[in-house]
């Protein structure tokens, strides 16, 4: 029983969503107040949010373990859990009076709430976030530029007949997207327009009919239960 | 007789073309999933995507050094991530049979106690429950660039001598696959996100493409079962080709001025006002 239950599950979402497919959802809620799927998906985020829980303590068990033991870089396990540390208190317990706000700003305060919770704009915790992760996530994401010339630059150099169709064709789209392209030969942007609708999006246009038929195989086997090994146990 | 109730009054959307390949497709599945029950030693040609990914805990063995599975940033409703947890237990079976050390880093809280399970099954499955441990399966973030950053930081700290990027991934594809290249890392990947495909192809040693990366665990475990869905997805992606080919042919003898039977015309019409959907 411990996998025919899930599997049983499984058979019974998978269908009902596959059928949802076919079934007009506006007009189903309209008529019933209500709609299944919808509902299903709140308890997934409900599921969702208790799984935080397990992340948490996922981190937890593995940088406490690390910063007791004093392993090889235990100083950014001791940073991740500050960081854990600080959101969490500033979200969660450490409400600021809104008159004290980090932006500054006059707040009128309603009798009632006078505490600022920890996700409400000017808030510590969204200073963290706004002040500390964004401009991280935005110097992570600007490196990308150097990782792809970086690519490119070994995905261009021409060892073979195929290498070198591919570092043609790039530098066509390189010239044809640039003005100079144009003042060079008036007819760049054209050949790259061309080589972008027809040509590349053939290319694409088969590798995505083969991956939409995997993906609708795969959700066929996991919910007929012919690929049982996600559960555990031999395939 | 009674009305039907009103919710009842179209509320189905059928949107046939898409019933009837489903139906057709599923078939075909269940069809040659029989049949290659019947017949397990069915050919399916050989990729070296897959034959690479044994090869790279093969090396990874030799040098002593770990490999690093990451099962793409996606949750797992994405039928993607679901399938790279199906890869991730093969994988954990071949390195627990050789002892070699494990490091899956994950992006979603969800898959986090998921791919827990499945290697602890893996390794399970090569009779080696004792190798399980906390540190194999780390969750980092839900945040995309700070998981990238975190795992960035465990390739050039622990430089795995294999990195397999399996499942759903976006802008951080190029970020970890150049990270592996400057580890010097054997790279395998897969994924059915089209846009990120170019980036694979040119970073890693090894890249499954879109249907490829659905199709591992049929090449890894050989169940005739799962070989028979690959000779339908085979089969029905033909059918998919001849449609298109005769769509090709009917379309361009009109172009070119060619009179075209009307029996021939006529289907095309047909079919093209039916899979216009």
């Amino acid at each position: 029983m411990r996998r025919e239950i899930p599997l049983f599950l499984t058979f019974l979402f998978g269908t009902f969503f596959v059928s949802m497919n076919f079934l007009q959802g506006d007009r189903l809620r309209e008529a019933t107040g209500g709609f299944l799927p919808d509902q299903i998906n709140d308890w997934m985020s409900i599921i969702i949010s208790f799984t935080y829980v397990l992340g948490v303590g996922n981190v937890l068990r593995i940088h406490v373990k690390k910063v007791a033991r004093r392993e090889n870089g235990w100083g950014y396990s001791a940073a991740t859990l500050a960081g854990l540390a600080a959101m969490m208190i500033y979200g969660l317990i450490l409400w600021i009076p809104l008159g004290i706000a980090f932006d500054g700003q006059p707040a009128s305060v309603e009798p009632g709430r006078e505490w600022m919770t920890g996700m409400q704009t000017g808030s510590v915790f969204n200073w963290f976030y706004d002040a500390v992760y964004t401009p991280m996530q935005s110097t992570m994401y600007a490196l990308l530029a150097f990782f792809i010339s970086s690519a490119a630059f070994r995905a261009f150099r021409v060892r073979s007949f195929q290498a070198a169709l591919l570092a043609v064709t790039a530098l066509l789209l390189i010239v044809g997207g640039v003005p100079l392209g144009e003042t060079v030969w008036s007819g760049f942007p054209e050949l790259t327009s061309w080589v972008m609708e027809i040509l590349q999006t053939a290319g694409k246009r088969a590798i995505l009919i083969g991956a939409a038929l995997g993906a609708i195989s795969t959700g066929v086997k996991i919910i007929l239960g012919v690929e049982k090994s996600y559960l555990g146990g031999r395939a | 007789m009674t009305a039907p109730p009103r919710w009842a009054v179209g509320i189905f959307d059928l949107k046939l073309p898409v019933l009837v390949a489903l139906v057709l497709f599923t078939a075909l599945v269940l069809l040659l999933i029989f049949v290659a029950k019947r017949r397990p030693n069915m050919y399916i040609r050989p990729l070296a995507g897959i034959t690479a990914i044994e090869e790279a805990i093969g090396r990874a063995t030799e040098m002593g050094r770990p490999v690093l599975y990451v099962p793409g940033i996606d949750d797992v409703n994405n039928i993607q991530t679901i399938y790279s947890m199906v890869i991730l237990e093969h994988v954990a079976k071949k390195v627990a049979q050789y002892g070699t050390p494990l490091i899956v880093p994950t992006c979603r809280a969800f898959v986090t106690p998921m791919a827990e399970e499945t290697v602890k099954q893996g390794f399970t499955n090569a009779g080696s429950p004792e190798l399980w441990h906390d540190g194999i399966v780390r969750y980092m973030s839900d945040e995309q660039f700070a998981f990238t950053a975190a795992t960035n930081g465990i390739i050039l700290r622990e430089r795995p001598a294999a990195t397999l990027l399996m499942g759903s991934f976006y802008a951080e594809s190029l970020m970890l696959a150049e990270t592996g290249f400057m580890a010097g890392s054997i790279q395998v990947a897969g994924t059915a996100n089209i846009h990120q495909l170019p980036f694979f192809v040119v970073a890693c040693d090894y890249t499954l493409i879109g249907e490829e990366f659905f199709a591992a665990t049929a090449y890894l475990s050989r169940e005739p079962s799962l070989l028979g869905t690959i000779k339908a997805q085979d089969g029905f992606k033909a059918m998919i080709l001849a449609f298109l080919m005769a769509g090709l042919f009917v379309e361009t003898l009109a172009w070119l001025g060619v009179p075209v039977p009307a029996a021939a015309d006529g289907i095309h019409t047909v079919l093209y006002d039916w899979l216009r959907f």
